[in-house]
């Protein structure tokens, strides 16, 4: 004969079982977010430190008498950070797209923004004082964007890689979220007119709003 | 947490529930061994009715492999119901000189009308249902029959299974009955077979008829007369070694219109049993068959919604930033990174992985391995993600087919 209890019990243990499943693959995701956060975090402290040594190595200069190897070790230095700080950038956008569990990512990038925001200031600095002759483009977008202003903001992006790519050190590339709530870069926004994103702010006195072509950004550093 | 990757975990959890609790049942039970405790000694007085209209292509055989079984011919009877049919079907019958009536009315309405009109002329202990484009094995009838010595079973499945897969919709068909064979025996442990299919399904007359017979407004009368039995308490059971084969659609529009009925049935079926939804009066048909069937929906349309919206999210902005590029002369791959959330990935791993787990423990029960050679691979694989995809779409359309018109037409 066959048995026939019904097996009622199976549900108790299917649930438990898929409890236990369920628990461990948000755990894992967690763990998988958490490692790549802890990653970025280290790699913006690194960040910090350059920057300092950027200002720092700008107030030396203002405090002893002029010095013609400053301004090209200051160049150098400004590019590596700007450089390191375009794939912090990356890597942090990265990390925005893949965070589904709401590991709070906000400070870390208010963090990077005025760390961007000191380094606009500190390129200005270094025209003036050492004469180059690089272009300053700072590139508003928003960090909350909705599909049109985010596929508007990915144009942007890419036209701006492409003119960094074309123009390499003639061009310091500065990208900024304005929407952070930060004091700082709310100044600077309501001091350029800027109300859209995306914008870009060419050496410190052309304002563009809405996509812009390589050709038209071009007109104004060439 | 954004609203759509909880959406995604709810419908992660709930998958991941009921494949556990199949893969309990199954390793509990394994079903190919406890069917070998049944012992071929029991024979009631069995009427095979068979409602026919229009299948002149297949009555015959299906007469035969009736005629050939091994049930004992005494005790075995064969009634036809032809309702209403237009091709050679009466003549076929009529040379092949097996049993049959004429009914005339309500033709092209359902099957339900036949059976029904020749339940009345049946005497038999059992009454076993055939589609008249099914055959079973010639052992079938015994093996079935066997389950009727516990008094408070009702009726009894068998293995419904492709005669024949010619074609790709066909061999996807195959894979499809293969697994809903699997789960129905694993349903029998918990008192939860849903359905009891037309290929080979075998009931106790008096209970047949006390609880009604089918329900002729239902396009699925197998799907009904089994919440039926279950509501009033009887029990079915499903025997895994006896097979029937039945010939399935070999174009996309005739499954596209079979399942359509199908869906449409069972929305009719759970709307009537609504209120056994937990009810704990209703026993399993309330614990479980009314919410799995729900939960099944839920899933395929949730599952759909939640693909969809992260689909269109992601090709709205994709779309916008190719108009935008190209109005800029921008290269629109130039940047384009698919980047997956890490959960997406871990969680679509899981069920994916438990999936092919799923499917290779199910076939194997019919012998069969998903997983020889290249072409069965890629079958699998068209199943659990392209024709899987369907159901969702084809569930949409019933429901509006179901809320918008007031007659269904059979066929």
């Amino acid at each position: 004969m066959v048995k026939e209890k019904v097996q009622t019990d199976a549900f108790l243990k299917a649930f438990i079982l898929t409890i236990i499943v369920f628990l461990l693959g948000i755990f894992v995701g967690y763990l998988l977010e958490a490692n790549t956060l802890s990653s970025v975090k280290e790699d913006y402290s690194n960040l910090e430190i350059d920057l300092t040594d950027l200002d720092l190595q700008s107030t030396y200069y203002q405090l002893s008498t002029s010095s013609p190897e400053f301004c090209s070790a200051a160049l150098e230095s400004n590019l590596k950070f700007a450089d390191e700080s375009y794939e912090f950038g990356l890597k942090l956008d990265r990390l925005e797209q893949t965070n589904k569990l709401d590991i709070p990512l906000i400070n870390d990038k208010k963090k990077y923004v005025l760390s961007k925001l000191r380094f606009w200031f500190n390129s200005i600095q270094l025209k003036k004082e050492c004469g180059f002759d690089y272009h300053t483009v700072v590139y508003f977008y928003s960090q909350f964007p909705d599909p049109k202003t985010k596929a508007k903001q990915n144009t942007q992006s890419a036209v701006l890689s492409e003119l960094k790519e074309k123009h390499g050190n003639n061009i310091m590339l500065i990208p900024m979220a304005m929407d952070l709530d930060l004091a700082s870069v709310n100044t600077i926004v309501d001091q350029y007119g800027i109300d859209s994103v995306p914008a870009v702010i060419i050496d410190e006195s052309v304002v563009l709003l809405g996509v812009q072509s390589a050709e038209d950004i071009e007109n104004y550093i060439s | 947490m954004e609203f759509l990757v909880g959406l995604y975990l709810f419908f992660a959890f709930l998958t991941l529930y009921f494949m556990f609790l199949f893969l309990i049942l199954f390793f509990r039970n394994r079903p190919d061994k406890t069917e070998k405790l049944l012992d071929l000694t029991y024979f009631p007085s069995l009427t095979i009715l068979i409602p026919v209209w229009n299948e002149a292509k297949t009555i015959a055989e299906t007469i035969r492999a009736v005629r050939n079984s091994d049930y004992p011919k005494s005790k075995l009877k064969i009634l036809v119901v032809n309702h209403g049919s237009t091709d050679n079907t009466r003549k076929i019958l009529k040379k092949l000189k097996v049993p049959f009536i004429d009914y005339l009315e309500n033709v092209g309405r359902g099957k339900a009308y036949a059976a029904n009109y020749g339940l009345k002329h049946i005497k038999t202990e059992l009454v076993a249902m055939l589609d008249a484009d099914c055959y079973p094995e010639r052992s079938a009838f015994s093996k079935v029959v066997q389950y009727f010595k516990f008094k408070d079973v009702a009726a009894v499945t068998a293995s419904v299974l492709l005669k024949e897969a010619k074609n790709f919709i066909q061999r996807l068909q195959e894979l499809e009955y293969i697994f809903i064979v699997w789960v129905r025996k694993l349903l029998e442990y918990i008192d939860s077979i849903y359905v009891t299919p037309g290929g080979l399904s075998i009931y106790r007359t008096k209970i047949l008829k006390k609880v009604g017979a089918f329900d002729i407004h239902n396009m699925t009368e197998d799907i009904e007369i089994a919440w039926r039995l279950l509501d009033n308490k009887y029990k079915i059971k499903m025997c895994l070694g006896a097979r029937s084969y039945v010939t399935v659609p070999d174009t996309l529009k005739k499954w596209w219109r079979q399942r359509l009925r199908w869906d449409i049935g069972g929305i009719q079926t759970w709307l009537k049993y609504r209120s056994a939804f937990f009810n704990p009066k209703k026993g399993m048909l309330g614990w479980f068959v009314a919410p799995f069937f729900f939960s099944s929906m839920l899933l395929s349309l949730l599952g759909f919604f939640v693909f969809l919206g992260l689909f269109i999210k992601r090709a709205y902005t994709q779309i916008l930033f190719w108009l935008y590029s190209s109005s800029v002369h921008i290269n629109p791959l130039s940047t384009y990174e698919f980047i997956i959330s890490n959960l997406y990935v871990i969680f679509g791993l899981l069920i994916f992985g438990i999936s092919l787990f799923y499917v290779y423990i199910g076939a194997k029960v019919y012998q069969k391995n998903p997983f020889s050679g290249i072409r069965n691979f890629f079958e699998l694989l068209v199943y659990l993600t392209v024709y899987l995809m369907a159901f969702p779409i084809l569930m949409l359309q019933s429901i509006f087919l179901f809320l918008t018109q007031k007659e269904y037409k059979w066929r």
